[in-house]
Formats: C-alpha cells, structure tokens, sequence
C-alpha cells in the first residue's frame, strides 16, 4: 500500500521475507566419510565448496582490488579493508558455517582498528558491548530501549564534545554511523522476536566489516541481513557481489570525473546552458552515494550475505513514488516498516485517502528529521535549514500526489501492448518524457537541497533566465 | 538443494574488471590521461576549495577542524591520514606573536621527526643549516622567502629544494674552479603570506646581507592574504607599511566590517575576507612593487619563483589566469620571473604529493622544483653572472 502502490522495480516482497532461513542439516555428507565433500557435518548445500567455483571468484575479486589500488578508490581505509577481505575470504570460505561469523566479526573489529586507531577502535568497542549488552539484559524491552535512549543521549554530549572531551570525534562519528538507525532496526527487531537472538548475529549485524570505511551506511535490515546469509549457493551470492562491486566502481569512478571536471559552481551559472550543466552535473554527485552503497553491499556478499540491491537505476525513475523506491530502497524499505506501515495501520478504519496521506506525510517529515540527526552523529551539527525543509517538504508533496494517483488508477503494464513486451512507440515516447521530466525536476530540488541557501538558490535561477 | 542454484560463471564480469584495471595501468592519450587522474583524485574540487575562503588555512593556522571547505578529521583519517599527522599549528615547530605584523614564526632550535622526516630549525628560526649572520668572506648569500611548500613541509630538512639548490651551487662553482661559496638562507614559513614574506626581508633577512632575493609565489597565496590581513584587523594589530594601509583603504572595509563580538571574533565573520579577496591582485602588486623597491635600496636582485601545488589544484587548465596576473606584476617591477608551476604536469600526483590528504611535494616534488629553478638561474645570463662572476659557459650540468 501506499508507497508500494505501483508496480515495484525490484521484488515485491518485504525485505525480511526475501530469503528463508539457513535450512539447517541438510547435507549430503555423512559423519565418517572419508573424502572431503565439500560440506562440513551439518552444514547446507548452500555452503558447499568447490575450488573449481571458489578460484575464479577469488581471482576476480583480486582483480577489483587491484583495481582499487590503482583508481586509489575511496582512499586508504577502503583499500585496507578491500585487501583485508581478500586476505580473509579464502580462510573465511574453508572455515566451517557455525565459524564463519565469528571470523567475520573478527575481521571488522581488526579493520575498525586498522583504520582508526586502538584509543578510538577501543572506545567503539567500549560503548558497543555496553550497547549491545543492555539489548540483552532481562528486563522489558521498554526498559530496554529508555536505558539505551539514556546512553544515546549521553553519547550525543560526548559527540559535541561536552562529554569525554579528550576522546577523538571519529570515535563518536563511528559510533553513530554504526548505531544510529540500526540500533532502531534491532529494538524493532526485538519487539516482534519470537526467540532471543544469537550474539555472533547481533554483533555481525553491528560490526559489519565495509561500515568502517564509509560511515554513511546503508541502513542494512537486520532480519534481511540473517535471512540472507548462506540463503543461495554461497558462490552466486560472492558472484552478485562482485558486480555490485564492479557497479560501485564504476559509479565512484565517474562521480570522481564529474566532480573535478564536469561539476561547475553555482556562481559560474550565468545562463540557461550553464545552469542544465550545474543541475546535471550536480545530480550526478549521488554517484557517490550509490557508488559506495554498491561497494558496501558487495563486500559483504564476498562473506555470504546475501542481500537486495540498494540502488535501482535511479536515474530513469519515471515519477516521484518511483524514485522513492529505486533510490535508496534499504532507506525506503527502513522508512516503509517503521514509519509507513504502523501508521497506515492505526489508520486502516479512516478512508484510504486519508490513511496514505497521513503515512506518506509522517515518512516524510522522519526522513527530513532523521537527516538531520544523521547529520548529527556523522558531522556534528544538526544541519536544518529552510533549503533542506523546503527540499523534503516539496519532494514529500510530489511523492504524496503520486500514491493517490497510484491507489486510484488501475494498474497496467505501461510499456508495450498486452502480453506484449515490446514497447509501442507511444509508451515508449510517453516513458521517455516521464523519466526526462522525473530527472529534471529532482535534479532541480536536488540543486534547492545542495545550495548554500534560498536565497543563493534564487539569485542562481534568476541568472539563468 | 541444487548446488549449482543460482551460480554461474560470469566471464564477461571478469574481462570487464580486468579492461578497467588495464585502463588505470596504460599509457593514454593527454586528455584521457587527464580524466583517468581525475577519476583517482580524492581531492577537494575548486568550488568546494573556495567554498572556504581560506577555510583550511585557519585549520592550518588556528588548529580549528572541519571548517568549510576543509576535510573533516574524519575524512582525512578514512583517506589513510595517520593520527601523528598534524596541522601546522598542531605540529609545534611555530610559535605565535599576535600582536606583531608577523603574527607567528618558527621557533629557533628545533631537532623533531615530523611526519617520519626529520624537521629541524637553526638558532635564528629557519628551517635551514645552520649560519652566521655576518657573512663569511667569498660567500654569495641567496635569501627565499616562501610558505610551506618551500619550508620543506612533510619533506626532510636535506630534501628541501632550497638545499638542493645549495648544495648544487656549491658542487658546480667547484666544478668551474669559482673560489665562491653560496650559501641559501630559508625564511620561509608556513602559511605566510605575501605581506609577511615582505616583512621578512627587512624585519629578520637583511640583517644577513644577502646577495640575492628568491620571492616564491603559490597559487595559494589570495587565501593567506586575505587570512593574514583579516587576523591584522581582528586582532587590532599596526598595519606597519605605508602600501598596506593604502590597500586596506581602497577596499572599503568598514568599521561595521571589523566589528568584534564579545569573544573578540568578527560579527561578520567574511566580510572583511571577501572585500580582500577583490583587491589581491593590486595587493599582490603593491608587495612586489615594495619587495623591489627595498631590493633596489640594497642592490641586490630580486627573482620570482611561482611554484606548485603536487595535485589538481594548480594543474594545467587551474593555474593559468593566476599565472597570467603574477607574470604582468613581476613585468610591471621588471623583476625576472621563474615559471616553475609545471614540474609537476608529467606526473601523476600521486608521485610528487606528500601524501594523499595533503598536496605539498614530496621528495620527488622538490627534486623537480629544484631542477627547474637551477635551470632558470643557469639560462638567465645576468643572474648567472651575479651570482658566478663569469659568464655561463652554456652547458650546466644539472644533477
């Protein structure tokens, strides 16, 4: 409902139901026998080994590393951790299912302090296993999320600097980049769960190895994240990850292009040709953004994750709900199951209308909040001004007109005849023009957001005409 | 389960990463070569340099982090910086005198490893050898005065481009049978801007009797002008020189500009910065013009030197409206002008950058200063025969 209304660009189904459960036991090797089959006792055909598989993807994966190096992508702290996951995906692959998590939580922990330092790597681990401790003290999951909410407040002193002054920002940056929405995921978590959840998944779920070099994170689900691990062959799930990986190259690749020598600034806007030249190239920054997403999400296949794509060619999005879903879609999905869903819920006896406005219109307000507040822990301000409210308040009426639009039109295929799946001319005219005017116009608000205020923004619009 | 559920070999993938990976190793035409560096640069772009107006200066003076236009520390770490690595201010080698035109110097004495090199400042504050301050007979005296890049910042004390062009003066004097020592005295300072490096000719150099005067100029100097000037007007200090006042007068700043807020910071924080910013050029012109003139009053030449950034930042296409402006100063003052801003165009900047998170040269970067202001010297006839007392025999040997 809702946001979900039109045809969806990816799956369907809700992120924590895209995967089943590890299916325990069922192996074809039997305790006693003699030639290693490729399973340990116990483990699921999912985990089988195979040299003859494992070899080109760690081949490949040597490649993109290499790759890495050479590009100097994304700086040191990526790099290390690119070579250290390379160094740890043989051991991690032969290692027995039930020993793999362990190792990984492992490996992050030693990346967090290859790339910080011990002082600031053992204060992110001081205030996690506090964290992480109080989910599992046995009290209600009331009293649970008020004394969290306690440390997190405490923690927002120290992250101004009003608390443990001596202690370095990058701790409390960190910190916040780990916890801040999914320590929202887990408690929700918790809520629902029907059984306690296992350390090694709590703490994998936390210290995810790829966090450590890009602290603006996708928000990672956490029942996604268990459900998907060894959910598909581990060497189609390590393949799908490599070309994330090769994606997120690329992406970062050109974003760096643009941004030196594409990218022109407000001030250089002096006409119309200009000004499409800033817009566009502008835009194009979020490369950024996705490039890392695709990388973060890739690593993290390398150990057997399996988890959706977080970016969906955002830029052929064809209207406002279908850029919600295809960029960002973890943020969507996060938005969706927290906000979206609970209140088009409390609100399923008023009319529909009114059920998704109110929905549409509380996401909205979260997302401008929850900026902010990312923008808290990761920067150290709070960051609100009248571009950005004006940005989420326009993108929330855009996005808000689009549901009713969706939840009063019949669905139908928009390209191609019945049964059809070649395009007629006319859909694919009207396709075109949808996603050019969809692009221009975000790239416009996009423009609104980046600016250094209303003001500038209008002074640059005004010289372009 | 199938085992082979969902997995398929993805060869294509595989000849796609190793074309992207043999498109970062081979040799490619200019433009391309251009893109390709652009597309592994983690530096800051123009826009979001100059969207600080000095921004990492004051980081660089003040010890103040994450001001506009500047990396985060947090950036600057996930980059690869190292947590020794600190800012000019944060590195103890300066000491400040605020109320003094000069507002800060390096302090005399100092033996630290800095960065893994080794730092050291003789007992008159140079980041040099040590010297007398009378000259010593048959000894020809060359005074720089410079910024960071010509300090040595992140470089070790005998792989400055000022030693090395000390070192090779010496070696080719001899090897000409020229009875004639050289001595290159460094009075440069980082962060100094162009009115303190005036200052230093006459407040701190002159003393040494030089025989030469190198001026160095970076593209970097219209942000610690404007940075220098304004922290003059905050902190109420002598504006001292005639041509300073002139300027601060011409650029309309007004009391309302310079007004203090009860932490004695500008209620209008870049108001002051940015009238500066307009009148740099004409600023720039009334340094130089001064530097001549006291020059002239000493008999002695005067040379400029503009150098390099190792990074995009005064790379080919960046540097040229800068450059055109420096070249018409140094013709007004008819001062002879070293063009050393493209020692680094053959390379990528990985190669010559100190490290990734900070773009003064390295070693390597120095070396090709070096070479490029030997050059100079040897070509230019009259500055030749200043500084040997004979004529070049034309063909020099450089190292």
């Amino acid at each position: 409902m809702g946001l979900e209304i039109a045809r969806p660009q990816t799956s369907r189904l809700a992120p924590h139901r895209r995967y089943f459960p590890v299916p325990h036991g069922e192996t074809s090797q039997t305790p006693g026998e003699e030639r290693f089959s490729g399973l340990y006792a116990g483990e699921p055909e999912t985990c089988r080994r195979s040299l003859r598989r494992f070899l080109p993807i760690a081949a490949h994966f040597g490649a993109l590393v290499t790759a890495f190096y050479v590009y100097n992508l994304e700086g040191r702290a990526f790099q290390l951790l690119a070579l250290a996951s390379l160094f740890a995906l043989p051991i991690h692959y032969m290692l027995p299912l039930a020993w793999k998590k362990p190792f990984f939580i492992v490996v992050s922990i030693a990346g967090l302090v290859a790339v910080f330092d011990i002082a600031a790597s053992a204060v992110v681990v001081g205030v996690a296993v506090v964290l992480i401790g109080i989910c599992y003290l046995p009290i209600r999951w009331h009293a649970r999320v008020g004394l969290i909410t306690a440390v997190m407040v405490a923690l927002s002193f120290a992250r101004v600097g009003r608390l443990a002054p001596n202690v370095s920002e990058t701790a409390w940056a960190v910190l916040g980049s780990m916890f801040m929405f999914r320590m929202i995921v887990y408690l929700y978590e918790l809520k629902h769960a029907k059984q306690r959840e296992s350390l090694a998944d709590t703490l994998s779920y936390f210290f995810l190895l790829p966090n450590f070099a890009f602290i603006h994170f996708p928000v990672v689900d956490y029942r996604t994240l268990q459900r998907g691990y060894f959910a598909n062959d581990v060497h189609a799930t390590q393949q799908t990850g490599l070309r994330m990986l090769f994606r997120g190259t690329v992406q970062l690749l050109v974003y760096r292009f643009i941004y030196h020598d594409v990218l022109i600034a407000p001030a250089d806007v002096t006409n119309f040709a200009t000004l499409l030249l800033f817009l566009v190239s502008n835009y194009l920054l979020y490369l950024h953004v996705s490039g890392q997403f695709h990388l973060a999400c890739g690593m993290l296949h390398i150990f057997g994750f399996s988890l959706p794509e977080t970016h969906h060619r955002y830029l052929l999005a064809t209207s406002f709900t279908d850029y919600w879903r295809r960029i960002n879609i973890y943020w969507k999905d996060f938005m969706v199951r927290v906000v979206f869903n609970p209140v088009a819920f409390r609100l399923k006896r008023r009319p529909q209308w009114v059920a998704l406005s109110a929905a549409t219109c509380a996401v909205f307000v979260t997302t401008w909040v929850l900026h902010a507040y990312q923008s808290f822990w990761l920067r150290g301000s709070w960051g609100f001004s009248w571009h950005d409210t004006l940005f989420w308040g326009i993108l929330g009426v855009l996005v808000l007109i689009n549901v009713q639009r969706d939840a009063n039109t019949p669905r139908r295929r928009t390209l191609g005849a019945k049964g059809d799946d070649v395009p007629t001319p006319h859909a694919l005219a009207l396709r075109v023009l949808k996603t050019t005017g969809t692009f221009f116009t975000i790239a416009l608000l996009w423009s609104l957001w980046t600016s250094a205020s209303v003001s500038s923004w209008l002074a640059m619009i005004r010289r372009a005409f | 389960m199938n085992p082979n559920n969902g997995f398929k070999p993805s060869p294509r993938h595989f000849a796609l990463t190793l074309s992207l990976l043999l498109l970062g190793v081979l040799p490619l035409p200019r433009a391309l070569n251009a893109a390709r560096q652009s597309a592994r640069s983690l530096e800051l772009n123009r826009a979001d340099r100059e969207a600080g107006a000095g921004g990492y200066y004051e980081g660089l003076i003040d010890g103040a982090e994450s001001t506009k236009g500047t990396r985060s520390e947090l950036s600057l770490r996930l980059m690869g910086k190292p947590v020794e690595w600190a800012r000019f201010q944060a590195a103890n080698v300066s000491r400040p005198i605020v109320h003094d035109f000069l507002q800060f110097d390096l302090w005399p004495n100092l033996s630290q490893e800095l960065f893994g090199h080794k730092f050291t400042t003789n007992r008159h504050g140079m980041r040099d050898r040590d010297y007398t301050v009378a000259k010593p007979d048959n000894t020809f005296r060359i005074v720089l005065l410079g910024s960071s890049i010509d300090m040595g910042w992140g470089v070790a004390d005998d792989d400055t481009y000022e030693n090395l062009l000390e070192d090779w003066l010496n070696s080719h004097a001899k090897l000409r049978g020229i009875n004639r020592r050289f001595e290159v005295l460094n009075f440069a300072v980082a962060a100094y801007a162009p009115t303190q490096r005036y200052a230093t000719l006459s407040r701190r150099a002159a003393a040494f009797s030089p025989d030469m005067v190198i001026y160095s100029a970076t593209m970097l100097d219209v942000r610690l002008l404007e940075l220098h000037l304004s922290n003059l007007l905050l902190r109420r200090v002598d504006l001292t020189y005639p041509f300073v006042r002139q300027e601060i007068q011409a650029s309309n700043i007004t009391e309302e500009d310079i007004r203090l807020d009860k932490d004695r910071q500008f209620v209008h924080r870049d108001d002051a910065k940015a009238k500066i910013r307009v009148r740099f050029w004409p600023i720039m012109d009334s340094v130089l013009g001064a530097l001549a003139a006291d020059c002239r009053s000493m008999d002695i030449p005067l040379v400029m030197i503009a150098i390099p950034r190792a990074g995009k930042a005064d790379a080919i296409g960046a540097r040229e409206t800068a450059m055109a402006h420096l070249a018409g100063i140094a013709a007004h003052h008819a001062t002879p002008m070293f063009d050393l801003t493209d020692s680094f165009d053959a390379y990528d900047s990985s190669k010559v950058e100190v490290a990734a998170w900070d773009d003064h040269p390295n070693a390597f970067g120095h070396r090709r200063i070096f070479l490029g202001l030997a050059k100079g010297l040897t070509e230019n006839s009259d500055l030749y025969r200043t500084m040997f007392g004979t004529e070049s025999t034309g063909a020099v040997t450089l190292p």
